[in-house]
């Protein structure tokens, strides 16, 4: 399979501590590539030395299967963690200038920005500075900004952050259609449920390594189906007390039972169906978010 | 090259458009005009006749000196503002002739204490504008051995009122001195009778008699104009690229721009934007000068600026601006916020602001080695040559070296500053230390 994105050991040293350490990963060309981490684990580092902001120390990054060149960053769209905008200048004359700096003729940039303020619903916008405009709108003329030269590869700095749901779903929607664009999408992020629901690969970060990577499916199905989600009538007390129980987690609609290694799922169902009566029993794999807790918790430890 | 382009016109267009570009392009001028032509406007006209009150224990020299004050000026008003703007008047009163109403107090003796508390009370604490004095002098019996009087008043820094007032004392007291020596008075008279030194100014194109204060004038305003638009648009540079840092515009832009194009396209849009600013000023100047400061014009001189003066001006503008301007860029990209940038620039205002202290002295002997030596001194270079120059042309090799030393220093000085620019714009936080910077200028 093709790659759009291949990063070899690549390291950064800051004065005070080793920032991304040995960092390997591979972007397959049309998918939705999330990279995970607790905060400061390295993520921002690492995309600003896919951009060429700042230099790794050693390591080598390939774009588009071809060594790196500042000219191959023309087919890459970038959106950074913090907003980078001018505050003072109106919507549209920012996006059609960032379209002029990103390569495209005037006409063209006019023509994308439009095409993308209405897309993003924000061509109401258009005449307002951007200091006057919210902080999730200017999240979206950002966003903008990010797809005017219709770039190959697009890589989102914790896009989400800050937007509310419904600007939240517009923008996955976005997202993927370009997947079914055959473009590809790397974005950063600590929210599990973003990641369940776009990503087919993920690269999980902390202290600047890569604790665990891969396609998603096949790293949850790595942790096997160790956790049982049901319903039943009654008290519940006894079920930390049954063999094979690891732990129980309550909430209002559903009991979570995390299973040992090795526990037998079916006699844990006996048991209950001795003792109450069950209205849903399911084996499901471990979430994200407890794979994620797991793995960072497994290096701190 | 592109992106420099797109960079440098963004920048001009979004700064051209701003309210402060409009006020300011309109303000300054009439602020500059205002600071050179108002004091001589204002001494014009503010004639108000001064309130003087003497008290002669002498009882010659009094009504000699109200006489004298009273005298109308022999010369024409225009003719005296000239005097006054050469710093002479007369009885080298630096200030143009005041009007006086003069009161001569007869003080019966004994009587001194109480005339002098009523004559304080007067100038304190007038019961109207009549009996309102600005001031008195006291005469002594021997004033006129030992060359001693008193000047008594609420406001004792108004020089050009106390110059007056002893030129025509001691005017008197010698017409005494020289009458004692049994002169006669026609004699006197013309003993007293003064110099005026014409003022010729040569030049490369011949003599010319100098008219009136342009002569400092025009080296002056266009001096602080170049300061002005050389701290004001270092300043700008600072500011915009320290706000593409802390707003991190610039990340959004550096994987399509190199930092140097970045850095490059905005001291050119500024330039730029300077340049507009200069050139309408420019055309507003000529306007004035061509209709309202005719009549100024007629009092203070030729204001014609000879044609090479504009290209010194440019020349030293440019190389000016983009030495500055280049080390302004590298500290708004060390700093991280725009209070740290203002603290840095510190570091850069000397350069400027010794150069303006300097003025007053190499305006008054522009030749001299130190002003020649200064001058040279390319930091210096662009305020102080060119006020050489505009004052009297200095030799044509001075003009050519102190050129070359300022653009090898400016190119020099871009290219550290492009490598602090580099590294600075992507630093954030703790503050940065000079063993630093070095460094940064060391990294390839």
């Amino acid at each position: 399979m093709p790659y759009a994105l291949e990063v070899e050991k690549i390291n950064k040293t800051y004065s005070t501590s080793r920032a991304v350490n040995d960092l390997s990963f591979t972007v397959p060309q049309g998918a939705i590539y999330g990279l995970l981490g607790p905060n400061g684990a390295g993520k921002t580092t690492t995309i600003r030395m896919l951009m060429d902001i700042i230099m790794p120390d050693s390591g080598q990054v390939k774009l588009f299967g071809e060594p790196f060149r500042r000219e191959l960053l023309r087919r890459v769209g970038y959106l950074p963690e913090e907003r980078g905008l001018y505050r003072k200048m109106k919507v549209k004359d920012m996006l059609v200038f960032l379209g002029l700096i990103r390569g495209l003729e005037r006409p063209e940039s006019i023509r994308a920005t439009e095409q993308w303020m209405a897309r993003l619903e924000i061509t109401d916008w258009s005449q307002k500075k951007v200091e006057e405009c919210s902080k999730g709108m200017q999240q979206k003329v950002q966003f903008a900004a990010t797809l005017l030269h219709d770039p190959d590869l697009v890589i989102l700095d914790e896009p989400f952050a800050g937007l509310d749901p419904v600007n939240t779903v517009m923008l996955q929607e976005v997202m993927l259609e370009l997947e079914r664009k055959g473009k590809t999408l790397i974005f950063s992020t600590h929210r599990m449920e973003q990641v369940e629901r776009l990503c087919d690969s993920i690269c999980l970060v902390n202290r600047g390594r890569a604790v665990l990577q891969g396609n998603l499916r096949e790293i949850k199905r790595g942790f096997g189906t160790n956790t049982i989600l049901t319903r039943m009538e009654g008290n519940n007390g006894f079920l930390a007390t049954l063999p094979g129980v690891r732990d129980v987690i309550h909430s209002t609609n559903f009991t979570q039972i995390k299973m040992q290694p090795g526990a037998d799922s079916q006699a844990i169902l006996h048991e209950m169906a001795a003792r109450t009566s069950i209205s849903h029993f399911e084996l499901t794999e471990p979430s994200l978010e407890e794979i994620f807790i797991m793995a960072v918790g497994k290096v701190d430890a | 090259m592109r992106n420099i382009i797109n960079i440098l016109v963004r920048e001009y267009v979004e700064r051209v458009r701003t309210k402060a570009f409009i006020i300011l392009t309109v303000v300054a001028p009439l602020f500059i005009v205002g600071i050179f032509l108002g004091p001589v406007y204002f001494m014009a006209r503010s004639n108000k006749a001064q309130h003087i009150a003497i008290v002669d224990l002498d009882g010659r020299i009094g009504s000699l000196v109200k006489e004298r004050l009273l005298e109308k000026p022999k010369i024409e008003p225009k003719e005296a503002l000239q005097k006054a703007q050469q710093g002479r008047g007369r009885d080298n009163n630096p200030i143009l002739e005041d009007t006086y109403n003069v009161e001569l107090i007869p003080v019966e003796p004994g009587q001194e204490a109480q005339v002098r508390a009523r004559l304080s009370e007067r100038v304190l604490h007038a019961k109207n504008d009549d009996d309102k004095l600005d001031a008195y002098v006291w005469i002594d019996k021997n004033t006129a051995e030992t060359g001693n009087a008193d000047y008594y008043a609420r406001n004792t820094a108004d020089f050009g009122n106390v110059a007056t007032l002893e030129g025509a004392i001691s005017r008197a007291v010698t017409r005494l001195r020289l009458q004692a020596k049994n002169i006669s008075p026609d004699q006197v008279d013309s003993l007293l009778k003064r110099v005026d030194l014409r003022t010729v100014k040569i030049t490369e194109g011949g003599e010319k008699e100098d008219k009136g204060i342009a002569a400092f004038v025009i080296p002056m305003f266009f001096t602080m104009l170049l300061y002005m638009t050389l701290l004001i648009y270092g300043a700008t540079v600072m500011r915009s690229v320290q706000e593409e840092k802390s707003s991190r515009v610039f990340e959004v832009l550096l994987s399509s721009v190199k930092p140097i194009e970045l850095m490059t396209g905005k001291i050119i849009g500024v330039a730029a934007v300077g340049l507009t600013q200069l050139a309408v000023w420019a055309v507003m100047f000529g306007t004035v000068a061509a209709y309202g400061l005719a009549a100024a014009s007629a009092q203070i001189g030729d204001i014609s600026v000879p044609p090479m003066l504009y290209v010194y001006f440019l020349i030293y503008f440019i190389l000016g601006y983009l030495l500055f301007s280049s080390m302004y860029a590298a500290v708004g990209a060390s700093a991280n916020s725009d209070q740290e940038a203002q603290q840095m620039q510190m570091v850069i205002l000397p350069f400027i602001i010794v150069p303006v202290m300097l003025l007053q002295m190499i305006i008054r002997n522009p030749s001299s080695p130190t002003a020649v030596a200064m001058s040279l001194i390319p930091f210096f270079t662009p305020l102080l040559m060119f006020l050489r120059i505009s004052v009297q042309t200095p030799p044509v090799w001075q003009i050519a070296l102190s050129i070359a030393l300022l653009a090898g220093t400016t190119a020099g000085m871009i290219w550290i500053c492009a490598r602090i620019y580099r590294v600075g714009i992507l630093m954030y936080g703790k503050r940065v230390t000079l063993p630093e910077l070095v460094r940064w200028i060391g990294t390839a």
